[in-house]
């Protein structure tokens, strides 16, 4: 008996199976789930990494980082370091879950992994970068307090103010610059000297919002730059 | 029933005729066999194994896409299979996330070999591949032995045409070297 079924192939063994129903199909709707699931998680990643790319994009906006590099040397110092290296982090490897969910898919697997690596950063730079430019993010800053688990981010970011980088309204003009309040209602004198990099053509008056980078002292600000940000 | 496609006795399958699975394990039986048999370069459990690619391949069967080729579906199947099948076995890594996959290489183009340079090929492969690396060692079984070809052993592998090339090309290489290392001539 035993040996009859040695000499059985293993196709025989397997159609015996079948026949005496010992062997059953997956049904489709298995498979149907199991893309879903996948799809799901894919979009899933996809908008987690989108949300924190245009955070990081309304982030550097708001708190004037972006303007830093315009000021030479210092300013590209200043503005790498003030940059959210731990969201950045987060988001980076948040590409690497995506291209790993979608690395068994045709699409993607047929060209070189670098590729879609830099299709996946692309859009979500582009994209991000347009969801930054809309009020989303301002609007959840704003109701920071009711929102369960991003709140915290909104909130700790919302008050953070990178290192000599200023962003407020000039409340008056005075002679040896301006005054302004910034986000946190401090209120500020900013000193324009020569020193000051100032762009071609730039008039600052009552009620702009600019961008100040120079140290601070007190209540005092040495500026190394200014921007004005209704100019972006 | 012989003269359908590997492609149309699956859709007979997926819609309820069981026993019509007995002629596609007909026809890849021999093939799994000899493909498991050189991967795994072990004789005792090759029937078992294939007899558990056949299971899960039936098993899975409404998965398979029928627009697409029946063959690389069932042979990535076996892939994982026996790729599991060595994990268990030996602590080699087998297949691990590598910059083969990740950067873009200049494609190698498909070469056809000459009849007699393909067998001497097939000979000598036969004769090393206990000494090749799992990453070379399939791409040269499924293409000489299984005479599949780039964009197929691609499908199988889920890898880059062009990594596919890259592979055949260093597997040879090394092929070569383990000649020359043994004594031996090679081509």
């Amino acid at each position: 008996m035993d040996n009859n079924n040695d000499k059985k192939t293993a196709a025989d063994k397997v159609l015996e199976s079948i026949n005496a129903g010992r062997l059953k199909k997956l049904p489709g709707w298995h498979f149907l789930l199991k893309t879903i699931l996948k799809i799901t998680s894919v979009v899933i990643i996809s908008l987690m990494i989108l949300h924190l790319v245009s955070f990081i994009f309304f982030m550097i906006h708001r708190m004037g980082v972006i303007y830093a590099p315009h000021f030479g040397f210092h300013g590209w110092f200043a503005f790498f370091g003030a940059l959210p290296l731990h969201l950045i982090l987060l988001s980076i490897i948040f590409v690497v879950f995506l291209l790993i969910l979608v690395r068994r898919y045709p699409l993607v697997y047929r060209r070189p992994l670098l590729y879609s690596a830099i299709g996946i950063v692309l859009l979500m730079i582009i994209g991000g970068h347009m969801v930054a430019k809309t009020d989303f993010h301002a609007r959840l800053l704003n109701n920071a307090e009711g929102i369960p688990i991003f709140g915290e981010l909104y909130r700790r970011y919302g008050m953070h103010k990178p290192h000599n980088m200023h962003v407020g309204v000039v409340i008056q003009m005075n002679e040896s610059g301006f005054v302004m309040k910034d986000r946190r209602e401090d209120t500020l004198t900013v000193i324009i000297g020569p020193e000051t990099r100032v762009p071609t053509g730039a008039v600052f008056k009552k009620g702009d919002e600019v961008f100040v980078f120079g140290s601070r002292n007190d209540g005092t600000v040495q500026a190394l730059g200014l921007h004005k940000i209704g100019n972006r | 029933m012989s003269e359908l496609t590997d492609e149309e006795i699956a859709i007979r399958v997926q819609q309820g005729d069981d026993p019509s699975f007995g002629i596609l394990m007909q026809r890849y039986e021999q093939k799994l066999t000899r493909f498991g048999r050189k991967f795994l370069s072990v004789d005792e459990d090759i029937k078992d194994r294939v007899q558990e690619v056949f299971i899960k391949a039936f098993a899975s069967i409404q998965s398979f896409d029928h627009r697409q080729r029946f063959s690389p579906w069932v042979y990535r199947i076996a892939h994982n299979h026996f790729v599991d099948a060595l994990k268990k076995k030996s602590r080699e890594k087998v297949f691990s996330l590598d910059l083969d996959v990740f950067f873009p290489h200049l494609v190698a183009p498909e070469t056809a070999d000459s009849e007699t340079h393909r067998e001497d090929l097939k000979r000598m492969l036969d004769k090393c591949l206990n000494k090749l690396d799992s990453k070379y060692k399939e791409p040269l079984i499924l293409y000489y032995f299984e005479d599949m070809d780039y964009k197929e052993i691609a499908d199988i592998l889920q890898i880059p045409v062009s990594t596919v090339g890259v592979r055949l090309q260093r597997g040879k290489t090394m092929m070569k070297r383990i000649f020359e290392e043994s004594g031996e001539t090679y081509g």
